[in-house]
């Protein structure tokens, strides 16, 4: 099978149609018409991505909610750097805050229930108020999707985009593969919009089973390894966050679950027993810390106790994790009769995930000009999940229908030698007779990440760590075999990890410090205590092919 | 084998095919077969999605969730 050559031409090109890429579409098509606007999607954005079956809590500033608490925006932001760590820009903490309310109406009016019963429904979790707001998010990608034919904007679904288009020193579009039509396509684009996800799957999960992951498996740091290639400024690779949730079913939505988190002995864990309440989360609940310290204490394993729990609190549990993607598992509960008022389900700590990638300003720009990005693609702040996507979509596709304006096209004869050889790398990845297959490369990348890059990390390791991602990546290059056109999207993925985890293992080399926060360690064995003069942002870039380093402090509120 | 297609029920819409975010289905002679069972991250949008309520999961045996009654480490 050999890749048809197609060529589009678009003034905005989104990458990734979740809830950001969705936003940004929709924002630039208002600025600069729909029919100059193109999403790509790998999957279809009816179901794609991490909100592919909900989403159901939004963190956002509502002032007729906020204001008679006398609880302000700057506490918000406060309180989100206090919870999630100093390491972050406060000025996009801001916008997200400051702009979030605007998105939840226009939202309400293209009919997203974001009012329960009339109400804004705010329930309690790592700010000092109730601030996330909960609500049945379940179909809001049916809804996106509906709101976009409606606008008449253009969707290619099923495509994987594999690469930006470099001319100078600008982005001028990206190439990419059919995941079910035989094509390669090269889009030249004034403006392009980064909102493919976050990274799964850089390391093996918690059980053998691939795919067995709490974060969508397809959502492969794509963006931050194209962005990185391309010479974008990346920050917060350093960095392993750990989530935890049910053992073996892996599913995010822990905050969803109402009971108390206890030993086996029926000890709660966590400072005090917080109570059963379905209007504030748990702390035990969001700590791997707490976990894995009961499991070395030999209390092991932890459980989550709903015994206690009111009838009325169990079906607003269900109705919770009924939009937050956990059908499945309440599908599973629900036919094997059990009940988790009844029987206590095992909690366990999942694998660790990188929450960082491409810096922007406030306006989505990132260092590349005709580059924006936003979403769990960026780098800037922790935790910025839904309400970051909202706000900060609208903002990088506004910004890029603006660039568009004042921008030229790319000339394809500037850039033909480099997108000759992706197409005849992926090429030759679809004729080869005989060599790897897309799981052997991710494999050795994940393995190499849980020996060299992982929770134990030191100079030598790390060295040791980057010299193997490049073996295997340098091998994978030349043994590459897809069988066919999905199999060509999962070689994607694996050599966009490689990247991931090979700028990942550069900024903990460049981190000389330990440092905890409630939910991310850094820990270097060889630097075991924390250093003040490293309380900065370390943001890398490749320039000319070589890893370029920068410390910076966190942007105020500007 | 994750999602398992009722025959009788299903009518070969091809909703499924269309909307799985893993591309686990594919049409065989406009049927849905599941071609990587392997891939399914239960998600559930197929279990959503599909009008005629012809789709159910079989669990594969690494996720089987471990729940325990009241009293269980106490014997
Ligand atoms: C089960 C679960 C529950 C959650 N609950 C909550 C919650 O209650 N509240 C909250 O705020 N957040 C929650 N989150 C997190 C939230 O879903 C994400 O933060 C949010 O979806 C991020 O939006 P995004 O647009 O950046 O990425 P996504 O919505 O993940 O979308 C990224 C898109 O890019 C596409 N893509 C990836 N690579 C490529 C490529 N190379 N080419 C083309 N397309 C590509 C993907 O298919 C996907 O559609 C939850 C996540 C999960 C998994
Ligand atoms: S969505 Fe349901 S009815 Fe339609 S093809 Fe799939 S299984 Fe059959
Ligand atoms: S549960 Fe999700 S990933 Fe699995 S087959 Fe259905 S739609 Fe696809």
């Amino acid at each position: 099978m050999k890749l048809d050559q197609e060529i589009i031409k678009v003034e905005i090109l989104v990458i990734g149609g979740g809830l950001a890429g969705c936003m940004a579409a929709i924002r630039a098509s208002e600025v600069c018409g729909s029919e100059n606007v193109l999403l790509v999607e790998k999957a279809n954005v009816q179901r794609s991505g991490n909100a592919a079956t909900g989403v159901d809590h939004t963190w956002s500033y509502m002032p007729e909610y906020h204001e008679p608490l006398g609880f302000t925006v700057e506490q918000l932001v406060e309180d989100h750097v206090q919870a999630m760590g100093n390491l972050q820009d406060r000025d996009i903490i801001n916008t997200i805050a400051t702009t979030i309310k605007d998105r939840l109406m226009d939202m309400e009016t293209w009919g997203f229930p974001v009012r329960t019963d009339g109400e804004w429904n705010y329930v309690k979790k790592i700010h000092r108020v109730p601030t996330f707001l909960h609500w049945a998010g379940r179909d809001q990608k049916v809804l996106f999707a509906r709101q976009m034919a409606k606008r008449n904007i253009p969707v290619l679904n099923r495509v994987v985009i594999a690469d930006l288009i470099r001319e100078k020193n600008r982005v001028a579009g990206a190439v990419g593969v059919g995941v079910r039509e035989s094509k390669f396509y090269t889009i030249l684009a004034k403006s392009t919009v980064m909102t493919t996800g976050g990274i799964a799957r850089l390391f093996p999960g918690p059980t053998s089973w691939e795919f067995n992951r709490a974060t969508h498996p397809q959502c492969t740091g794509d963006g931050v390894a194209m962005a990185y290639r391309a010479g974008a400024e990346i920050s917060g690779m350093e960095f392993l966050y750990l989530h935890t949730g049910p053992k073996n079913f892996h599913k995010k939505g822990r905050g969803s679950w109402i009971g108390i988190t206890e030993d086996a002995h029926g000890v709660p864990i966590g400072r005090v027993s917080e109570g059963v309440d379905r209007k504030k989360i748990s702390i035990s609940v969001e700590s791997p810390g707490d976990m894995r310290r009961i499991y070395e204490e030999g209390r092991g394993p932890v459980l989550m106790n709903c015994s206690e729990t009111p009838d009325e609190d169990m079906d607003y549990m269900k109705w919770a994790l009924m939009n937050e993607g956990n059908v499945a598992l309440l599908r599973y509960l629900e036919e094997r009769k059990m009940d988790p008022k009844k029987y206590r389900v095992e909690f366990s700590v999942y694998e660790p995930e990188l929450r960082a990638g491409i810096m922007i300003d406030t306006k989505g720009a990132s260092s590349l000009p005709g580059l924006f990005a936003a979403g769990d693609t960026i780098g800037n702040i922790k935790r910025g999940v839904s309400p970051g996507a909202f706000a900060m979509g609208w903002l990088a596709g506004e910004s890029a229908a603006d660039h568009a304006k004042d921008e030229s096209f790319g000339e394809l004869k500037n850039v033909r030698d480099a997108i000759g050889e992706k197409r005849a790398l992926f090429d030759t990845f679809l004729t080869r007779e005989t060599g790897a297959s897309w799981r052997e490369a991710l494999v050795a990348c994940q393995d190499t990440m849980k020996g060299y890059g992982g929770s134990v990390r030191y100079a030598s390791l790390l060295r040791a760590g980057l010299a193997q991602m490049q073996r295997v990546r340098r091998n994978a290059m030349d043994s590459l075999k897809a069988k066919d056109l999905h199999e060509l999207m999962h070689c994607i993925s694996a050599l966009n990890l490689m990247h991931v985890g090979e700028s990942s293992m550069l900024c903990a080399l460049e981190r000389k410090e330990s440092r905890k926060t409630l939910r991310e360690n850094f820990i270097r064995v060889d630097y075991p205590e924390e250093n003040r003069e490293m309380d900065k942002m370390l943001i890398l870039s490749l320039i000319d092919g070589k890893p370029f380093f920068q410390w910076r402090d966190p942007r105020p509120v500007s | 084998m994750p999602p398992v297609i009722d025959r009788e029920r299903c009518t070969s819409c091809g909703v499924c095919e269309d909307i799985c975010p893993g591309d686990i289905f594919k049409m065989d002679d406009d049927h849905p077969e599941v071609h990587y069972p392997e891939e399914c991250f239960h998600c559930g949008a197929c279990l959503i999605d599909c009008p005629e309520e012809a789709v159910s999961y079989r669990i594969p045996l690494p996720m089987l969730l471990p729940v325990y009654e009241k009293g269980f480490f106490e014997k």
